[in-house]
This record gives C-alpha cells, structure tokens and sequence, in this order.
C-alpha cells in the first residue's frame, strides 16, 4: 500500500450522527421528514417554541422551526434566553420574517424555506446540504507526503486530495520538517527546514484541489491584475505620507527590496504583509486592495 | 494567522490563504461566512449584520464608502 493511500484510508473514524430538530404540529410533515432523513439524521420533533425554551432543549446542532406552530409570538425568545442559540444552525418554514422587526435578534445564517412547498424530502436535503458545508471547513486528516512532495489531505466531508506543496505560493524550496493541524480543525501547519512556515486553511485546500468549489483557482492574468493594482496604490499612500520605500519597509519590519517588488506588482504580499503596511501608513487594509 | 475580536466576533486570517484577499468571520468558534475584502462583499451565503459590519469596518476589512 502507498504512503498515500495508508493516510487516507488509515483514519476513518465513525463519527456521530448530526442531530436535527423539528419543531412543527404537522405530524405529517414530521413523519416524512425523520423517514427522509433516513440514517444520516438523529432527528426528535417538537410541537412548540415554549418547548425550546429549556436549556437541555437546545442540544441539536440544526432546527427546523414551522411557522405555524401556535406560540410562533414566542419567537424569537429562545436566541433572547440563550445567546448560544445564535450560534446554531436554524430553518424557517415561511417565506418571510413572521416579525421584521426581529430580525437583529436571528441568527445571521437563519435560512427559509417556503412552507408552501416544504416536504419532508425538501427540509432533509436542506438540512444535509448545510451539514456538507459545515463538514467543508473541518480538516480532519493530514500528512506530507516525501515521495510526492504534498499534503493528503482529508476534510470532513470524508473527501480526500492530493495538495502538491509546489502549488503553495507561501512555501520555498527546502524540504518539509511538519505539516500539523493548527490549534483547531480549520487549518494546518507547515514548517520548512529554512525556518519558513505557513498556515493551510480549509479553504485553501479546495482553491487547489476542487473544481466545484467556487473560489477554484483563478486565472493567472487576474492575480497579476490584482497584484498590479495592489503595488500602485501602497506606492500612492505612501508618497501621500511623505516616505521613501526604505522608510516605510523599516515602519512596517519588512526588508526594502521585498516593498519594491509589492509596489512593481512582481509579488502578491499575503494579508498579514499588508496588515502591517496599512498600520504603518495608518490606512484600512481594505484601502489598498479593494477592486475600484 | 491573525485574529481580531470585535464583540461577538473574531476576524481570523490566515498566512497563506487563496485569492482574494479574504477573512474568516467566526462566532463561539464556530465559522459563520468569509469576506471578501477586495471585492467587498460576503464569499458565503450569510446575513450581514450591523454587528459584522461593525466588527469589519472597526478591522480595516470594510470601508463604508466607495466610490
């Protein structure tokens, strides 16, 4: 067996079932929901809002609240009661706020879908199109590879990749000493005998990897573009301010000829780079790389 | 990686991250959305607070007016 195929396959682990809740007098609806959930969903059914008003209530990671369900004046008193609420994920069967004026007491992922048309199938596949997403920024496996020179990488949508470390714009040429997981689940980190090390987020993984992913890696004249622009406005702020390149390389604890290459577009600097620029220049980060 | 509270909030960026320039926006540990900090504008599917602007703006990711 292939190194490779020993870190993908070597841990799988069974991990519990997400829990689901359905607060709805529909018995119907109800009914279908746990058959559609089938064995992916630990799902326990509710009648009422009154009945989230428990602390114990809320231990599912997702809800599913009907809006006409009798007490829906309760709403939106659990997130008022336990500001944990907010951090979970919630469905509303409507089309729209029952009260508007709520809704800077929500969830700023609270998502609807139309009670018209809700069947048990529909609120099952929502609900496991959500879970896919949260499983999307969790990185639950990863190892460097010598032999192939990457990172197997396996995320907690159980899909694993294959990251070459030459795709990684941050890393050097020198041999990898460690590739571990960062102080959680949504990133790793990877040392280099140079000294030199970088961090790996979920998302980054996908840029590289998965072609479905939205943000798949961009085409090289865009990023040059970008890049350009970046360089042309640090070069305006900084004549604004009145500094020469060695001064604001000094301000910003970067070596002089690095600012020079940013400021011609022949580097894209990372954001904590920029970071620093900005303080030292006294500007929003956002004013240097925003599109116009 | 660098983090910044802003009430309910922490503004997570990563050395290393993907184009365009982005930042990871989480609450009780948990990952709500990224912004896009070049374009202005959520990368996920997420209501945009007052409270997120906020914390954005307060950050440097978020200039209120554009031009």
């Amino acid at each position: 067996m292939s190194p490779l195929a020993t870190i993908v396959r070597g841990e799988d682990t069974a991990a519990e079932k997400p829990r689901a809740c359905l607060v709805s007098q529909d018995e119907r609806l109800a009914r279908d929901f746990v058959a559609a959930s089938g064995n992916t969903l630990l799902v326990e059914v509710k009648h009422t809002i009154a009945d989230l008003l428990s602390e114990a209530a809320l231990r599912s990671r997702f809800y599913v609240v009907d809006t006409l369900v009798r007490d829906m004046d309760l709403w939106p008193t659990p997130f008022q009661r336990f500001p944990e609420a907010l951090s979970l994920r919630w469905f509303l069967l409507a089309s729209r706020l029952p009260d508007p004026s709520c809704e800077s007491l929500l969830p700023v992922q609270l998502r609807f879908l139309d009670r018209t048309q809700a069947t048990g199938a529909r609120i099952a596949a929502a609900v496991k199109r959500e879970i896919e997403i949260e499983e999307e920024h969790h990185i639950m496996a990863i190892r460097y590879v010598e032999e192939a020179r990457g990172f197997a990488v396996r995320l907690g949508t159980a899909r694993s990749y294959f990251l070459p470390l030459s795709e990684l714009p941050e890393a050097d040429r020198t041999s990898v000493v460690s590739a571990e997981m960062g102080e959680d689940d949504s990133y790793f980190v990877v040392k280099q005998v140079s000294g030199n090390w970088f961090e790996v987020p979920w998302d980054d993984v996908l840029y590289h990897c998965e072609p479905a992913y939205p943000y798949y890696k961009q085409t090289a004249d865009s990023h040059e573009q970008g890049d350009l622009q970046v360089g042309v406005r640090l070069r305006e702020h900084r004549k604004r301010r009145g500094l020469t390149v060695t001064e604001l390389a000094r301000l910003a604890e970067m070596k002089r000829p690095n600012l020079s290459r940013i400021e011609h577009g022949k580097h894209r600097p990372s954001l904590e780079t920029l970071e620093r620029l900005s303080e030292a220049l006294g500007v929003p980060v956002a004013e240097l790389v925003r599109n116009r | 990686m660098t983090r910044k509270k802003h009430g309910n909030y922490e503004l997570v960026t990563y050395k290393g991250d993907h184009p365009p320039y982005h930042v990871h926006i989480r609450r009780d540990g948990r990952e709500v959305g990224r912004w896009d900090i070049e374009n202005q504008k959520p990368m996920d599917r997420f209501r945009v607070t007052k409270e997120i602007l906020d914390a954005l703006r307060a950050s440097g990711y978020y200039l209120e007016e554009t031009e």
